[in-house]
């Protein structure tokens, strides 16, 4: 393909301030339209970028006009969207939640080459997490023990009703905001199960507003103790803070984040990454949150050209589906 | 018994202020709420709550039966829909309150005016940025259709509301918990123009229970808190390492090419084109905003030069229009009392969990 299609179903706040205009620096992609059931978004964003508009019912045949889908509405909404794109064999890309158990993940994808079907887990390129992931994996300061994971932010604001209704959100904050810490620390741990164990929620009608976990995350060689508390009753320490044999280490996982480093003393430690550990983190370049957009739209690119999946590409989340759905299914039977 | 409502009770300061009023004597507190996703806080602090839409048929029985409601509501949206916007909600609010009751407008104190980036408080005449030029409007608004229909208006400018659900407090803990040596922007004793939670809602009881005339009014810790005063308290409340260091920043004129210092001449006069320009231009100042937004994701990271950074922005000075005396201001009480609170709040929370 010349440019890459690229058609937009959803015209929240997410797309008008970040996706579009990543996708409008890039010199390979062109905007084909933009599709809203809220008339007064769609306008204001086709109108704010110079996009065509889709109005009324969802033409399915607009599909036709696009090589690259994104759909970026409420996760309770979409079902009928992926399913169209797989008929007509579109390349997707899905906002995050995407799916709360291994089965539903593996039901999105299939039909789906891997390099066609992404989900925006875009700060996996922030450039704080390519740094905690080579300090893990590099294992620089002896093995990784356990892992305290904090994201408490006090915030009552329902999302234009969407948040209120589990049926459209899927679930609480957990879903609609700690996804993303959940699926970085799966990643810089190099993580191939998690177990869940204790879990204690405040929640209502299936939506978490406060909890706190336990889990064992299983590696190649390794167990890792993790404990997470998430928040959007209370604020908190934010961070991911990793004990180490011989360090603790800690992070609050903004894109550029700084890193702190103490001894088992707590004594402060310096520390840089060699020459070739700067070379295997150099998609891992945002240290802003546009950016983090831009590379991920960047290397979605790449790999629909290329036909090879990368760093987002939905195959690499199963384990994040499979951790959420367990933490969703304790708390809605606790 | 005052019933009070409150009409953004979602927002951080409407739940502290409810959350904080519901704890003094001879009041009744309602929040008005537009989603359910908040009833859980509201319900677990055991603070009445309802469902409330801008153009709810049933407003006169939920808002006129109250006796002060404090309107801590922004909206969100393009900039130049705002003010319309406002003015229709708040004047179905103000026509569905009955006759001599009050009502607070909450506006931040950058309702004076100063031009973004200013760091000493002081009265625009010509508002310099949108969000002062709405908020001026508006606060006429409410004045002028207060007395028309017999509502004592109080418009309240807020310093920066501090207090343990507030995200200024997380935002004190992480910069000063990233940094060994902090550097702040002033002397020690320079005021600053900051309010927390208990104090505020000591001010809005105040004006209850008729100690201050219906006005408007500016709400700071009075006597003012200073820059030290403030510094050390977040290192102490969250028991943080940090060294201060003040050292108020200079008039910076060399080392700037032509092209950097033609930006700076240019840049005061960004809100003033938003403000008077672009508000009245609704469709240029929408294609204006994608232009901007790409042009900010590709704008390279401006060179710090060695240059170190500041920690926070904070505003200093006294505030030139009336402030409300006699709160309570000492560091050390306000310290216990958020303590207090704070651990209070979290055994709820925490003990509801299942």
């Amino acid at each position: 393909m010349n440019k890459a299609r690229i058609g937009i179903i959803g015209a929240g706040s997410i797309v008008e301030v970040n996706h579009i205009p990543a996708i409008r620096s890039l010199e390979r992609a062109t905007m084909a339209w933009v599709f809203d059931k809220n008339p007064q978004r769609t306008e204001l964003v086709a109108k704010m970028y110079g996009i065509p508009v889709l109005s009324g019912e969802f033409p399915a045949a607009a599909l036709e006009q696009v090589d690259i889908c994104l759909l970026a509405i409420p996760y309770g909404a979409r079902k009928p969207y992926i399913d169209l794109c797989r008929k007509m064999g579109k390349c997707l890309v899905v906002e995050k939640p995407f799916a709360f158990s291994k089965e539903e993940h593996l039901d999105y994808c299939s039909g789906f080459q891997p390099w066609e079907i992404a989900v925006n887990f875009q700060r996996r390129y922030y450039h704080s997490v390519g740094m905690i992931s080579q300090i893990i994996g590099k294992n620089r300061f002896g093995r990784l023990r356990s892992v305290d994971l904090v994201q408490g932010n006090f915030s009552l604001k329902g999302g234009s009703g969407y948040l209120s209704d589990v049926g459209l959100a899927g679930g609480g904050v957990i879903a609609e905001s700690a996804s993303h810490i959940l699926d970085i620390l799966l990643l810089v741990t190099r993580a191939e199960r998690v177990k869940l164990s204790q879990l204690q929620s405040l929640h209502l009608s299936g939506l978490d507003y406060d909890t706190a976990f336990e889990s064992v995350i299983e590696t190649a060689s390794d167990e890792i103790r993790v404990h997470c508390e998430i928040s959007t009753l209370r604020n908190l320490r934010n961070g991911l803070y990793l004990e180490f044999d011989h360090a603790f280490v800690s992070c609050d996982l903004s894109p550029e984040g700084k890193i702190f480093l103490r001894d088992k003393k707590d004594q402060h430690l310096e520390f840089s990454l060699l020459d070739e550990s700067r070379e295997e983190v150099s998609s891992f370049q945002a240290t802003k949150v546009n950016m983090a957009f831009f590379l991920f739209w960047q290397q979605l690119l790449d790999a629909v050209l290329e036909k090879k999946p990368n760093s987002t590409s939905a195959c690499t989340s199963l384990l994040t589906s499979s951790w959420i759905g367990e933490i969703y299914k304790k708390i809605n039977r606790s | 018994m005052t019933s009070i409502g409150i009409l953004g009770a979602s927002s951080q300061v409407g739940a502290s202020v409810a959350s904080c009023l519901k704890g003094f004597p001879d009041v009744r507190v309602t929040c008005f709420i537009r989603s359910t996703y908040s009833k859980p806080f509201f319900d677990l602090l055991e603070i009445d709550c309802q469902i409330i839409q801008d153009d709810d048929p049933g407003l006169r029985d939920k808002i006129g039966a109250m006796d002060v409601v404090l309107d801590f509501r922004y909206p969100s949206g393009q900039l130049q829909e705002i003010l319309q916007r406002s003015k229709v909600t708040i004047g179905h609010v103000l026509a569905n309150l009955k006759k001599g009751s009050m009502y607070f407008y909450m506006s931040s104190i950058m309702a004076y005016g100063m031009p973004d980036g200013e760091k000493w408080i002081g009265h625009y005449y010509f508002p310099r940025t949108s969000y002062a030029y709405i908020k001026r409007r508006l606060e006429k608004f409410t004045r002028k259709r207060g007395k028309q229909l017999g509502v004592q208006i109080f418009n309240f400018r807020l310093g920066q509301v501090h207090g343990f659900l507030q995200s200024v407090n997380g935002s004190f803990r992480k910069k000063l918990s990233d940094s060994a040596i902090a550097l702040v922007d002033g002397n020690p004793d320079d005021p600053v123009n900051i309010i927390f939670i208990y104090p505020l809602c000591e001010a809005i009881i105040r004006c209850i229970r008729g100690f201050h005339p219906a006005g408007l009014y500016t709400l700071v810790s009075s006597p003012q808190w200073t820059l030290k005063e403030l510094y050390d308290y977040y290192l102490r409340y969250y028991e943080l390492p940090a060294h201060l260091e003040f050292s108020p920043a200079g008039v910076k004129k060399k080392g700037k090419t032509f092209f950097q210092r033609g930006i700076d001449l240019v840049r005061p006069f960004r809100s003033l084109l938003e403000t008077y320009i672009l508000m009245r231009n609704p469709g240029l100042a929408v294609r204006l905003k994608g232009r901007f937004r790409q042009a900010e994701l590709l704008r390279p990271e401006p060179s710090r030069g060695g240059e170190r950074d500041y920690i926070d922005f904070n505003l200093l000075g006294k505030p030139p229009l009336k402030v409300i005396p006699g709160l309570t201001t000492d560091p050390e009480k306000i310290f216990q009392l958020e303590k207090e609170q704070e651990e209070y709040y979290n055994r709820i929370i925490v003990s509801s969990r299942r």
